[in-house]
């Protein structure tokens, strides 16, 4: 048997040209899954990180018909003020940090341009940063403070609307009483936040403005919890269990993971992609060494069948090319894995940047335009055995062709 | 008991609707030590008969035995081993492996063999490769040596597990007169030596006069046998 791999891997040197590009097929292969992967991966966690950072937290408590359409922001199913105030106590006994906040649609003009249709929060400036991290994300101005009358904008409204810092935006609104309102506000702050969702459609203002201003007395229409070491489940059902016992019934809790299903199904579809590329892969593995192997067995037809005739066993000759295929598949995943690594710690470090490519392109994940690279040691380890693998798998069959032909005629051929 | 035992064999090829009878009846045997000679003219069934001994082939008609054991009973695996129990083969082309060295070549073969512990596999590589006059050449790939000094690497690796039968086919058409005569000259001296059997087949005069037998075919028929005794 030792014999036998030692002539498998002498093999390879016969067509050292062909070992060489066959391998780096496989090795492009491999390459391209362990990259693919790692960015899928950083897009998946990426989206979930500036899901909980900038849009939701671990969860809100707000009530069940808000919960059932939170994505139209209904001013007429917010929680009223007591019970704000006594949910904000429960924050604080279960140790989550809260911040109650108030959405609702409004079109946003600057001079007589357009207006065009963005969602306002109404924000505890104080509490909000606790939950949020838009405070860290401010690239002109300031954060909202308190008693601040002026509106906090992205960087995409800015030069959306083409303004400035400092100029005066037209926010027109309809109240809860169904009256339409219009205010006059300074940008006084623009932020930029990788979540594309806040960035495209969400502007703030603090809860003060609100309650002066649009008859919003003390109440929120959703309350954001962050619950200390990520997404702490006995948090949340002490939150669940103090919001029955204080008789707070109309309200409900949501996940981020209940409310961004749209998002999590796009992380299914991730799943199907890469199922597509494993097959891709596959695909060019079974292509390189199906044509490499066949290759070598025909050249050797002779050579076998002069082995053969002095008693090697069909079987060994098949064995001796399935381990030369499974050789090469060493070489282009040891290959594969070095320029998979390579790719990687350029997608961690630099990242591959779409911006031109998506532009506006809205396609669910909450990230960038600039995609990055996370390490999957997981993967990279199934990609080097499942390189190994293949090769093993797609030989087998041309390597019994290798004893299908009768030893007298291997002995006489060509 | 004679080593190769034919009775009322006969071969036929199929070769598309017809048939084509290459070896017509042949009853032969052959005993240990013997160094015969097949010879006759092209399409004559030298090669066939050849391969049929050397269980490469299975008989259409008649019994053949190597051994005492009857060939068309054995499936592949068992022929396989043996083949490798029993008999070494030397043909035309060298055939040898050009990745490996003359001594890898040798050995690999000699490693077929089940339960032999590894050094002495390569210990008995070494001595039959100076047997046949390649000592110093042993780590020399086959581009690296003269057309003699392959089908001497070739006869070493047919010899080296100990065969009781060599089978030869044209062992010597590749070569020029002087080197063919030198690997007859060893091939005999082998025989004397180790008392294999040997059984090859040739067009060459010159190869006739090394053998002790031989036996003529003309259309897959034997027409003259002188039976060992030279005349
Ligand atoms: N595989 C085969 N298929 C069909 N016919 C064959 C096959 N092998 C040999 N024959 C036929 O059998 C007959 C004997 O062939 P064989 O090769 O044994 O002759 P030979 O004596 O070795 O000739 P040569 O001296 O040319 O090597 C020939 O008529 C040949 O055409
Ligand atoms: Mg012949």
């Amino acid at each position: 048997m030792k014999n036998i791999v030692i002539l498998a891997f002498k093999n390879l040197t016969r067509h050292k040209k062909r070992t060489i590009i066959t391998s780096i097929a496989i090795a492009f292969g491999i390459a391209l899954l362990i990259w693919m992967d790692g960015m899928l991966k950083w897009a998946d966690n990426e989206s979930k990180r500036n899901l909980k950072n900038y849009e939701f937290g671990n969860f809100i408590v707000c009530t069940k018909e808000y919960a059932d359409d939170r994505k139209d922001f209904p001013l007429d199913s917010v929680i009223e003020k007591p019970e704000v105030e006594k949910v904000l106590i429960i924050a604080e006994n279960t140790g989550c940090f809260s911040s109650p906040r108030t959405g609702f649609r409004s079109m946003m003009s600057y001079k007589r341009g357009f207006g065009l249709p963005y969602v306002v929060f109404a924000i505890d400036p104080e509490l909000d940063a606790k939950v949020f991290k838009i405070k860290d994300n401010i690239i002109q101005g300031n954060y909202l403070d308190k008693n601040s009358e002026g509106i906090l904008i992205s960087a995409y409204c800015k030069k959306e609307l083409g303004i400035d810092i400092g100029e005066y935006i037209i926010m027109e609104t309809r109240t809860k009483y169904n009256t339409m309102q219009a205010l006059r506000l300074k940008v006084t702050g623009i932020f930029d936040c990788p979540n594309p969702i806040v960035n495209k459609n969400q502007l703030f203002i603090t809860r003060t403005m609100a309650e002066n201003n649009l008859q919003l007395e003390g109440m929120a229409s959703e309350i954001a919890f962050r619950t200390e070491n990520g997404d702490n489940q006995p948090a949340l059902n002490k939150v669940k269990t103090l919001l029955a016992s204080k008789k707070l019934t109309l309200l409900t809790t949501q996940t981020w993971q209940e409310y961004g299903s749209d998002y999590l199904a796009i992380s299914q579809t991730k799943k199907g992609g890469s199922k597509i590329m494993i097959f891709l892969i596959f695909v060019i593995v079974a292509v390189g060494i199906i044509n490499t192997m066949t290759m070598s067995i025909f050249e050797r037809v002779r050579e076998m069948g002069m082995l053969r005739a002095l008693g090697m066993r069909d079987n060994d000759v098949i064995k001796c090319f399935i381990i030369e295929a499974a050789g090469l598949g060493l070489i282009g995943s040891v290959m594969g894995l070095f320029l998979g690594v390579c790719l990687t710690i350029y997608g961690v470090n630099v990242g591959l940047d779409f911006t031109s490519s998506f532009k506006d392109m809205d396609f669910g994940y909450r990230t960038g335009t600039i995609f990055y690279n996370e390490w999957n040691p997981g993967m990279m380890l199934a990609a080097f055995i499942f390189g190994i693998l293949c090769s093993v798998l797609v030989s087998i069959l041309p390597s019994k062709k290798a004893v299908k032909m009768e030893i007298t005629d291997s002995i006489r051929y060509l | 008991m004679p080593i190769v035992e034919c009775n009322n064999v006969s071969k036929e090829y199929k070769v598309g609707a017809s048939v084509v009878s290459a070896l017509k009846d042949i009853s032969l045997s052959f005993e240990k030590g013997e160094f015969s000679a097949i010879v006759g003219p092209s399409g004559s069934g030298k090669s066939t008969l050849l391969n049929l001994i050397g269980c490469l082939d299975k008989v259409t008609e008649g019994n053949l035995k190597i051994n005492g054991i009857l060939i068309k009973e054995q499936n592949k695996t068992l022929l396989a081993d043996l083949r490798c129990e029993n008999i070494g083969f030397v043909f035309q082309t060298f055939n040898l492996i050009p990745v490996l060295s003359a001594f890898e070549n040798v050995n690999f073969v000699l490693s077929l063999k089940k339960n032999l512990p590894e050094n002495e596999c390569a210990e008995k590589s070494m001595k039959i490769l100076e047997e046949v006059g390649l000592k110093g050449l042993e780590n020399r790939k086959p581009s690296e040596l003269s057309g003699g000094q392959q089908q001497r690497v070739a006869i070493a690796r047919a010899l080296v597990k100990e065969p009781a039968l060599i089978l030869a086919d044209e062992p010597t058409a590749n070569l020029d007169s002087k080197t063919g005569e030198d690997i007859m000259a060893l091939m005999k001296d082998l025989n004397m030596k180790k008392q294999t059997t040997f059984i090859f087949s040739t067009h060459d005069k010159m190869v006739m006069d090394y053998a002790t037998r031989i036996i003529n075919l003309r259309d897959g028929m034997i027409t003259s046998d002188n039976g060992g005794k030279k005349s």
